[in-house]
Formats: structure tokens, C-alpha cells, sequence
């Protein structure tokens, strides 16, 4: 396993626990833990123990608060004429290049755990994951207009995620408002709230359940829901029986099938 | 803006409001309110104290009720050989469409538009919803649309509505034309509108949505609508693909500069929605 200083990395039970951990900064993300999280992701990919994945942060006051200013966003760069991270208008070095697990390549599943502010750079790795539990106390937003940036990366992660206008909202007000957990449930973002105390343990309850099942069945209907996101609908049912054929493993089948004509259900709840 | 019959326009902390103005007709759009729509939009892409814009509609009856049919219809079905100003012109693959005229991204207008939906909304009235970015409704707003119910293909409204509704409430309501109206409410939870306000304090709010956009440097602004329209279009890994030019274009010395000096200022104030 690598070494890390600014994320925190243990497995229980089939699931990866990645957390976020420089409270006194709310956990922005500097150059170090982009370069963590990206080894992290990488690690969980070759880990055959780990069958799902949950990314949170430690502390009750946030999530995550984008990027470091303090590293990166340079008065003297900019003052002489160039761009923060631009080696050409052509080449740019975003760190969402190494932050989520899909830039990674990660496919399996992800949980974010939000518990606490999520928001500007916080979005690419809530866009990144597959489903969002947030505690009551969580807010979003992208303050990057009102500190005069163009925010493109943060809202194109959000669409993947939130209707149209939710992103267009939240995107155009920047610092002036910002989303409550409960907005945040209605239109999609979110897929449960929890109390803060509850946090841990319903992630951890999704997290050990999706564990529970054959790790390429989930890994190829994964991949096939974000594969249909970007196709037509009529490409995306053609590539459907690739994906239900590669997926299939005739023992695992059997073995499934058998639980299923014996009356033998899982335990489980309604959300 | 002069000589404008049709709408009310004023400009006020860098926001342009927009007013639907024929009340006696539900703000119903004739030719010379499409024109009228038209000039607005393509005199505020080179308005550079404009930053944002609120549209809305005059009274508190309706925010617009679509083209306006004694006009519209009436011209071309009394006279076989009139050209309609809307309409099919020669064959079928010739057609003049009011969107060209009405709607301000059709019109390449790439500032914020904050709809401040006053009353009914229908038929037409959704080709600028659906090109508005910000909906805002007053709680006695309703949406619906008759298209099938006069025995008229909803294709334009929908497609529109496509952009802010998912499938399932986009068929239903272009299905069931006149039987149904869609309330606030439910536009609420299903993502059209982003916030219900009663009546009397629907413009309030609409201009602190408006003036809070036209605080921040319009660069930024401008290229953060345009990354997000993009990005609805392309395929995710498409748009990420793009986002480093949107960045690029948006970022200048000096909307950086004063938005470095707004994040050392003191704590700004915001809201929780």
C-alpha cells in the first residue's frame, strides 16, 4: 500500500475508506493530495479485496473545499500575463486529471460521504463518484464567478448529476448561495441525508452491500450506466448485450441463480 | 432601448429587465413583439453595462400564452395564398419559426437570462423558458401545453422542455395538451423552476438572483454559461475535453484580480436554498 499524508486509506469488510484529511484547510486539495488520491484510486483498481469504494473527509465541517489557493492561484503569474496552469492555451494541467476515480479509471463503485461544505473543486470528485449520502448539515456550492474564474469543469461535473437549471443556478450565483442537503435530495444530487451521526454507518451499509455482490457483475453495470449517459439511447441498447455478455461469468451465474430458487433473499430496506 | 410597443425594458445595477407587456392578450407574441424580442437581444450582445438579464410578463395573469393566434392563424387560414409570417413558407423543409425571432441563445445572446414566471406559461410562452438559464415562479405560476388539444405538433415546445425536464413529465405534459396544467410546485421538484415565491415578491427576488450575477466580472459569467450549455450537449468525456479552452478564454488578469480582492474582502454574505 503507498504512503500517504494528506488522505487517510484502510479496508474493512471489501471496502476502501478513502478520507480526506487536512482539517485546518477544510481539506483543499493541494498538489500532494491530488497526487494521494490519484495513487489511491489506482491502488483500489489492482486491490482485488476491494469491491467498492467510500470517499469522505474527517471532522463535521467539510467535505471539501477545492483547491489550495494558497499553492497554486499565483498574483505574480498572473500579473505578468500568463495563465495559472497553462503551459499553452492548449495545455492545460487540470488537476481533475488526477483527483476522481474515474480520471483514473477506477470502476468500481464510489460512495461519497458529504459531511460537511462540499464546494468549487469538492465537485469533481462528487462528480466522479456514483452515488451521494450527505449529512443534514452539508451545503454546495461553486464560488469560482464571484472570484472572477470561469467555472467549466465543476459544472460539467454537476450535470452529470443535477438538471440543467440546478447547475446553471449554482454555477451563475457563485458565493451568493449556496444549496442545502435537502435541495441538494429533490433534484438528484444527493440520494439520501442522514444525521451527521448516521453518516458513517449508511455509507457503510451501501458500501458492504454492493460488496456483497459478484464484483464484475457490478463493475459492468457500472460501466454500462455511464456508457449510455454519453451515447444515444438506440447506441447505448446495441452495446447493452456487450455488456451483459462480458459481464456474465456462467459459475457466478449458477452459483446466484441457486440462492435465488432456494427463496433465499437478502435483507433489505426501503429508501 | 427605444420605440418598443410590446415590452417594457429598463435597466437597472447592470440587470436589464425584460416585460412582456400585452396584458389584455396574456402577453401573447405577435409579429411585432417577435421583432421588438429580437432587437432587445442582439442590442444587449453589445451592451457592455448589461450583465444579466430579467425577463417577465406584465399583470399577474399570465408570463406569456405563446404566438398569438388571431394574428398568426387567422391571416393564413382566410387567405390560401398568404405567405404566414409563421409557418410553412413553400414545402415543408422551408419554415419560419418564431424562435428565431423570441429567443435570446437562438439570437446568440450569451448573458444570463433569470425568467420570472408571473402566471401562466404555456405553448410558446416554453421556447424562453427553455432558453432561460435561472426560473423563478410565483407560487400561482402554471405550465401547460395545448398544442395537441388544437391538433398542432408540440415539437419545438418540447424539445425545449427536454432541456429542463426529464422525459417522463416532458411526454406527459405535451401529451395531455389542455387536460392538465403543471403547478409551481410540481415544476419545482422535477428541476424547471429553482425557486416559488408568492406573487408579491416574485421581481424582488428575480433582481437579487439578477443583481447578484451582474456583481461577479462578466467574463467568468459569460464563460461559465457558455461551458455548461456546451458540456449539456457533448458526451461527459467530450465536454471535460473542452473545459480547459472555456477556462482559458474566461480567464484574464483582470476579472482574476478582482475576484482575488472580493475572496481577501470581508466575508461575503450569501443565502441557503
Amino acid at each position: 500500500m503507498p504512503d500517504f499524508d494528506t488522505i487517510l486509506y484502510e479496508e474493512r469488510n471489501g471496502v476502501a475508506w478513502v478520507t480526506l484529511n487536512r482539517p485546518d484547510v477544510l481539506h483543499a486539495f493541494n498538489v500532494q493530495m491530488e497526487h494521494e488520491l490519484a495513487a489511491a484510486w489506482q491502488y483500489v483498481m489492482r486491490n482485488d479485496d476491494v469491491r467498492c469504494a467510500v470517499l469522505t473527509a474527517t471532522g463535521e465541517k467539510a467535505f471539501c473545499v477545492g483547491i489550495d489557493r494558497a499553492e497554486t492561484i499565483e498574483g505574480e503569474e498572473l500579473a505578468a500575463g500568463k495563465k495559472p496552469g497553462y503551459v499553452t492555451p492548449w495545455w492545460y494541467d487540470d488537476p481533475g486529471r488526477r483527483l476522481g476515480p474515474k480520471a483514473n479509471e477506477l470502476w468500481k463503485p464510489v460512495i461519497a460521504a458529504v459531511n460537511g461544505l462540499a464546494c468549487g473543486g469538492a465537485f469533481y470528485l462528487l462528480g466522479e463518484v456514483d452515488f451521494v449520502i450527505a449529512a443534514e448539515h452539508a451545503t454546495f456550492f461553486d464560488p469560482h464567478v464571484t472570484y472572477g474564474m470561469t467555472a467549466a469543469f465543476e459544472p460539467i461535473q454537476l450535470l452529470q448529476k443535477m438538471p440543467l437549471q440546478e447547475v446553471l443556478r449554482m454555477a451563475l450565483l457563485g458565493g451568493h448561495e449556496r444549496m442545502s442537503a435537502q435541495r441538494a435530495y429533490e433534484v438528484g444530487l444527493v440520494s439520501q441525508v442522514v444525521p451527521s451521526a448516521e453518516l458513517v454507518d449508511t455509507a457503510t451499509w451501501a458500501a458492504e452491500a454492493i460488496a456483497s455482490a459478484p464484483p464484475l457483475v457490478v463493475q459492468g453495470t457500472q460501466r454500462a450506466i455511464w456508457m449510455a449517459r454519453e451515447v444515444p439511447r438506440s447506441m447505448a441498447l446495441d452495446l447493452g448485450y456487450l455488456y451483459t455478455n462480458i459481464g456474465t461469468e456462467p459459475e457466478v451465474l449458477t452459483e446466484n441463480q441457486k440462492q435465488f430458487a432456494a427463496g433465499r433473499r437478502v435483507e433489505w430496506r426501503l429508501r | 432601448m427605444d420605440g418598443l410597443e410590446t415590452l417594457l425594458y429598463e435597466e437597472r445595477d447592470g440587470v436589464a429587465i425584460v416585460t412582456l407587456n400585452r396584458p389584455d392578450v396574456h402577453n401573447a407574441f405577435n409579429e411585432q413583439m417577435q421583432a421588438e424580442l429580437r432587437r432587445v437581444w442582439r442590442a444587449l450582445r453589445s451592451n457592455d453595462g448589461v450583465r444579466c438579464v430579467v425577463l417577465t410578463g406584465a399583470g399577474e395573469k399570465a408570463f406569456c400564452t405563446g404566438i398569438d393566434r388571431a394574428e398568426t392563424i387567422n391571416t393564413w387560414l382566410d387567405d390560401p395564398n398568404a405567405v404566414p409570417p409563421t409557418g410553412i413558407v413553400s414545402s415543408p423543409f422551408q419554415y419560419n419559426d418564431a424562435g428565431v425571432n423570441i429567443n435570446p441563445k437562438e439570437n446568440d445572446l450569451w448573458k444570463p437570462i433569470v425568467a420570472a414566471v408571473n402566471g401562466m406559461a404555456c405553448g410558446g410562452a416554453l421556447y424562453m423558458l427553455g432558453e432561460a438559464d435561472i426560473i423563478i415562479a410565483a407560487e400561482h405560476a402554471t405550465f401547460f401545453d395545448p398544442h395537441v388539444t388544437y391538433g398542432m405538433v408540440a415539437s419545438f415546445e418540447s424539445a425545449h422542455l427536454l432541456q429542463k425536464l426529464p422525459l417522463g413529465e416532458t411526454l406527459r405534459l405535451s401529451l395531455l395538451g389542455s387536460n392538465e396544467r403543471l403547478s409551481a410546485q410540481r415544476a419545482f421538484d422535477v428541476g424547471l423552476v429553482s425557486e416559488i415565491v408568492p406573487a408579491g415578491e416574485l421581481m424582488e427576488r428575480a433582481m437579487w438572483v439578477a443583481t447578484a450575477i451582474a456583481e461577479a466580472p462578466p467574463l467568468a459569467i459569460q464563460g461559465t454559461l457558455r461551458a455548461v450549455w456546451n458540456a449539456h450537449e457533448t458526451g461527459r468525456r467530450q465536454a471535460l475535453a473542452q473545459a480547459s479552452a472555456f477556462v482559458a478564454m474566461g480567464t484574464q488578469y483582470d476579472n482574476i484580480d478582482a475576484g482575488q480582492q472580493t475572496f481577501k474582502a470581508a466575508k461575503r454574505k450569501w443565502r441557503l436554498r
